[in-house]
């Protein structure tokens, strides 16, 4: 019973979804936060490369998603609202810890080579020497974003992961369109530069 | 509407026409520009692999170890709190 409930939920619209954990419904809402957990986890990653705990940041996301859903007026806007989350979150972090320097290392974990390399990607379609050479992209674009100024990393995660438009951009950095549309244009130029042996 | 579309106008404005955010009569004009010029839509072809590369990145980083191992050891037990701390 349990188990068939928790499949309809799974395939649940995202909609529909957010209706019944605004109703109080636990299961919805913990299919919501589950089905989101992954970006948000991402989103956090790409974002800071400063070695803050992506772990605890994307609970605290969570959390404050779970205590404030019925506070979300439109279900549309769930995807900028829950962005809005996941910026003052991380901000709020960070602002927190340039209070207090050499609190954390500026390489932790996010350039251990074993993190990659310690998992075997299970995907036999793939040619060995595609996979390596998908594996050096994956590695380049990383750094490349992590190399970013925060204005155009910023941009680059709420464009290309989240797929959000430059209005809600706009309205997540509070600033204008004209503004994100010449920092993405300008984020692009640079890691067109960074990638330029792939792109020809 | 702006007379004279040359390719530094375009080059300007290639990266929000890959984003579809230019109005659509300047789009219908820079696909006009791209059709009779080919620098400028060789430096549109690398504007649109750029954004597939990101895209792609992004959707197979599942690879990142960290992260699944974050989704795969989520516990709610605070989400069930939440509801009946009411
Ligand atoms: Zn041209």
């Amino acid at each position: 019973m349990d188990y068939l409930r928790k499949k309809d939920y799974k395939k649940m619209d995202l909609m529909l979804l957010i209706d019944e954990a605004q109703g109080s419904d636990w299961v919805a809402l913990e299919e919501l936060l589950r089905r989101h957990s992954g970006i948000i986890y991402s989103t956090l990653y790409h974002l800071g490369p400063s070695g803050q705990n992506i772990d605890d940041l994307s609970q605290e996301v969570l959390m404050r998603i779970a205590k404030s859903i019925k506070s979300l007026k439109k279900k549309e806007h769930f995807k900028l609202w829950m962005n809005q989350i996941i910026y003052n979150v991380f901000y709020d972090d960070l602002r927190r810890k340039k209070r207090k320097p050499n609190m954390f290392s500026i390489d932790s974990f996010y350039d251990e080579p074993s993190e990659f390399q310690s998992k075997e990607i299970e995907d036999t379609s793939i040619h060995p020497d595609e996979k390596i050479k998908n594996f050096e992209l994956d590695v380049l674009i990383r750094k490349s974003i992590r190399e970013l100024e925060e204005p155009f990393r910023e941009v680059v995660v709420l464009r290309e992961l989240q797929g959000l438009s430059y209005e809600q951009i706009a309205r997540i950095l509070d600033t204008n369109i004209g503004t994100v549309k010449s920092r993405i244009a300008r984020a692009r130029a640079k890691l067109q530069e960074k990638l330029k042996d792939y792109l020809d | 509407m702006r007379n004279g579309i040359n390719c530094k106008l375009v080059s300007e404005h290639l990266s929000a026409f890959v984003d579809e955010e230019l109005d659509f009569d300047f789009s219908s004009e820079i696909k006009r520009h791209l059709c009779e010029c080919l620098d400028c839509r060789r430096k549109f072809a690398k504007m649109l692999k750029l954004h597939y590369l990101l895209k792609k990145y992004f959707a197979g980083e599942s690879l990142l170890e960290h992260k699944a191992k974050f989704v795969s050891n989520l516990k709610f037990v605070s989400s069930v709190d939440f509801v009946t701390q009411k």
